[in-house]
């Protein structure tokens, strides 16, 4: 037995005395006669033989706020909605280093497996928590491009509801007097799922989801913006670079689709004070209102130059240096892009790309300063791993869009910024192999 | 807003070693295990060592180590993952609180005095220290260093002296992984430059993708700690073209160049030692015309060291920091 259940069944004890059975069942009116599991937070999914069926969302951000229940909602920040410029909105926003906007077309992802565990702060385990006492099963796939309706969590980004948790599975009210641990799955599209605000350019990208086992789809823009000149003194190919640089195509429309499906676990709840302290896991619930747990997706992550590093620089000359001359009716796609080394290279597949980002002036007050660009070796940009290697110990593919699904999976949040135990990051998790073809 | 947390290390280590009987110590994540004290040996990957320890890199490289040496500790076992930015976070159930020097081209088990110590239960993790001189960050192997680890004022938590060969191109090298206060950035601390964090003890994950596990048990019959180090993919992310045109790297007001550091050794020039094996081995690779370029000319006889603002230098280093397939502990074995 594992330190994990020696706890949780440690936990199970000192919880909540079970009540056997559910009290009244709620079957929320979602236009169905879903199977139910005679959970109190029924239905947990769409009916079987459908596909995607919107459920029924009977909250908004200020009413009914029934105390004691606990509102799910999501959002993919305003970065998500308003893009990546390179010259950030707000300071300390992520950008394109390397001289790029990007503009988010369609950023799909599918969770489900919702739920909240007593005792988010068992130890100082990070995933430790004690017994489950609500769930929902899902799957809801969104598109954490468009969202609205709810003030997000950071207080300017927009947010959508999802579903309430009224009440415990066993119909019992939620407790004032303890924290709810939050934990929620990305998983593997599929059919019936709950659709939460797909376009229909969004329902076809689900078909081609299900069809490939992915859990996440990205569609962007990236437009070159920048106006620096690559003429580092140090490096004697600076002109014949410079001159690479310019071939690059200025506007690039790409799409990727992949598996990083795993679990978030006993998410940090950014709400309480610091997103990284595990003293602020769990969901507080309120006597006089609902609380609110607001299910975050992070886009920036998948560009990060630095796997497992929060504040990585975002690089887009990796993947526009391998970019068609015209992607404005077929976008690129990254699922059949496998050419781009983790020393990156121009097209040629062999000469070095620099780094130049140093030679980016970027007029923004906004822009950070350059410490979260360390290229150790300014005339090849470095995708660093960060120490992460194969699960065989062996090396890690050497492959860009692995490297960004990987990344990827760092994504989800609660609460804007509340750091999840995400699993599959580490060597000693069930561990993630990158899967993008 | 996309949280800007920056690696920095939070203050103070959370450091929780649950002692005495029973464990029922006033912290929390107390495991309740047995006091134990075992003994720590530490070398090599077995391999038949009349033939040369050659592999492959990830970056193509074909690599033939003559010499490897490592400083490394302390360790301390985890009984789960590190969190992100946070030093020594979680239960830490065994250590090992010396430093040690690894011989990694040696297959022979070498004693470690003072041993493990700790109490019994699972460790899933482990954190391995690497030497830094840094404001004296790590820096405390009994007896100091001596050469070829230390000399001309420079020490590194590790030498390696060889040849890499690609696409027509041999380079001899020979030199330090040194982690100074040029690598030092916001987000870099020495903190983090300076460690293996979240390693599996086992060396890679046993099971299936879906049910892996790196745990490491510890019982009161374990018997002897062993460490065996695989610098195999240290390499990884090296180019050795980087030894022959050194590149430079961000300007010194990024990097947090300390003034007073020790002057480094210039990149341009080689580290004298023995070339008859570089100078053979450029005989042998030489003549042969390629469609593409050669990435480098190394000049014949010379093995080309490095600084440790030198690319290479961060990118071996980052290959000492893997947290799967580098660092294998078992129990028992001798």
């Amino acid at each position: 037995m594992n330190k994990v259940d020696k706890l949780a069944g440690k936990a199970g004890k000192a919880g909540k005395p079970g009540l056997g059975f559910l009290g009244a069942a709620l079957l929320a009116a979602c236009g169905s006669s879903a199977s139910t599991t005679g959970s109190a937070n029924d239905p947990q999914s769409p009916p079987a033989g459908t596909t995607l069926t919107a459920p029924t969302i009977n909250f908004t951000q200020s009413s009914p706020n029934t105390p004691q229940t606990v509102e799910v909602t999501f959002s993919g920040e305003t970065l998500g909605i308003n893009g990546l410029p390179f010259q950030p909105v707000t300071a300390g926003d992520p950008y394109f280093v390397d001289g790029w906007n990007m503009t988010i077309d369609e950023d799909l992802v599918v969770v489900g497996n919702i739920r909240l565990n007593s005792n988010p702060t068992a130890d100082q385990t990070w995933y430790d928590m004690g017994q489950e006492v609500a769930h929902k099963v899902g799957p809801f796939v969104f598109d954490a491009h468009q969202a609205l309706g709810f003030k997000g969590k950071d207080g300017v980004e927009p947010a959508s509801p999802m579903f309430v948790f009224d009440h415990e599975d066993d119909g019992s009210a939620f407790d004032t007097s303890q924290r709810y641990a939050f934990s929620y799955d990305t998983v593997v599209a599929s059919y019936p799922a709950w659709n939460l605000n797909l376009t229909p350019q969004g329902v076809q990208d689900y078909v081609v989801m299900v069809q490939n086992g992915w859990n996440k789809l990205l569609r962007g823009t990236a437009t070159y913006v920048g106006t620096g000149i690559y003429n580092n003194p140090s490096d004697p190919n600076a002109a014949a670079a410079q001159a690479l640089f310019a071939a690059l195509p200025t506007k690039v429309s790409f799409m990727m689709g992949w598996n990083d499906a795993t679990e978030n676990l006993n998410c940090v709840n950014a709400d309480l004070g610091d997103e990284a302290d595990l003293g602020d896991r769990g969901i507080v619930i309120y006597p006089n209102q609902a609380s609110i747990a607001q299910i975050t997706m992070h886009v920036d992550h998948v560009f990060w130059d630095k796997l497992k590093q929060e504040g990585a620089a975002l690089r887009f000359d990796p993947i526009a240096a391998f970019a068609p001359a015209d992607t404005s009716a077929t976008p690129m796609s990254l699922n059949a892009f496998h050419g781009q080394h983790l020393l990156a290279t121009f097209g040629d597949g062999v000469t070095p790309l620099p780094d130049r980002a140093p030679y980016q002036p970027n007029p923004s007050p906004n822009a950070s300063a350059p410490t979260n660009d360390v290229q150790a070796n300014p005339l090849q940009v470095t995708m660093n791993l960060n120490g992460v290697t194969a699960p065989n110990g062996g090396a890690f593919p050497d492959d860009l869009v692995q490297f960004m699904a990987f990344s990827a999976q760092s994504q989800m949040h609660l609460n804007a910024q509340g750091l999840c135990y995400i699993k599959g990051q580490n060597p000693a998790d069930p561990y993630y192999a990158p899967n993008v073809h | 807003m996309t949280t800007t947390m920056t690696g920095q290390a939070r203050a103070g280590v959370l450091l929780l070693l649950a002692l005495g009987a029973g464990g029922a110590g006033g912290c929390g994540g107390t495991t309740g295990g047995d006091l134990i004290q075992i003994p720590f040996q530490a070398g090599g990957m077995v391999r038949d060592v009349t033939r040369p320890f050659t592999f492959t890199t990830g970056q193509g490289w074909t690599v033939t180590l003559s010499q490897a040496q490592a400083v490394l500790g302390p360790v301390y076992f985890n009984i789960d993952a590190p969190e992100p930015d946070v030093f020594r976070s979680g239960v830490v159930i065994m250590q090992i609180t010396r430093q040690f020097i690894v011989d990694l081209v040696d297959p022979t088990l070498a004693t470690v005095a003072g041993g493990a110590s700790g109490e019994t239960g699972t460790a899933v993790a482990v954190e391995i220290g690497l030497l830094s001189t840094v404001n004296d960050y790590n820096d405390n192997i009994d007896g100091g260093l001596a050469p070829p680890l230390a000399e001309d004022g420079q020490a590194g938590t590790a030498f390696l002296a060889g040849q890499a060969s690609k696409d027509g191109v041999v380079v001899p090298f020979a030199g330090r992984v040194q982690i100074t206060s040029a690598l030092v950035t916001p987000l870099d601390p020495i903190a983090w430059l300076a460690r293996v964090s979240g390693a599996c003890p086992i060396g890679v994950p046993t099971g299936t993708a879906s049910n892996s596990n790196c745990n490491l048990t510890f019982t009161t019959t374990s018997g002897t700690l062993a460490l065996r180090v695989d610098p195999s993919h240290w390499f990884d992310q090296a180019n050795f073209c980087n030894l022959v045109t050194p590149e430079p790297r961000a300007s010194a007001s990024e990097g947090g160049v300390d003034a007073s550091a020790p002057a480094v050794t210039p990149d341009a020039e080689p580290v004298a030692g023995d070339s008859s094996d570089a100078a053979s081995a450029g005989a042998a690779e030489g003549g042969a015309s390629r469609a593409t370029p050669a990435p480098c000319a190394p000049v014949e006889g010379t093995v080309y060291g490095w600084s440790d603002t030198n690319p290479f230098n961060l990118a071996v280093l980052g290959g000492m920091q893997g947290t799967a397939g580098v660092y294998y502990f078992s129990l028992g074995q001798p």
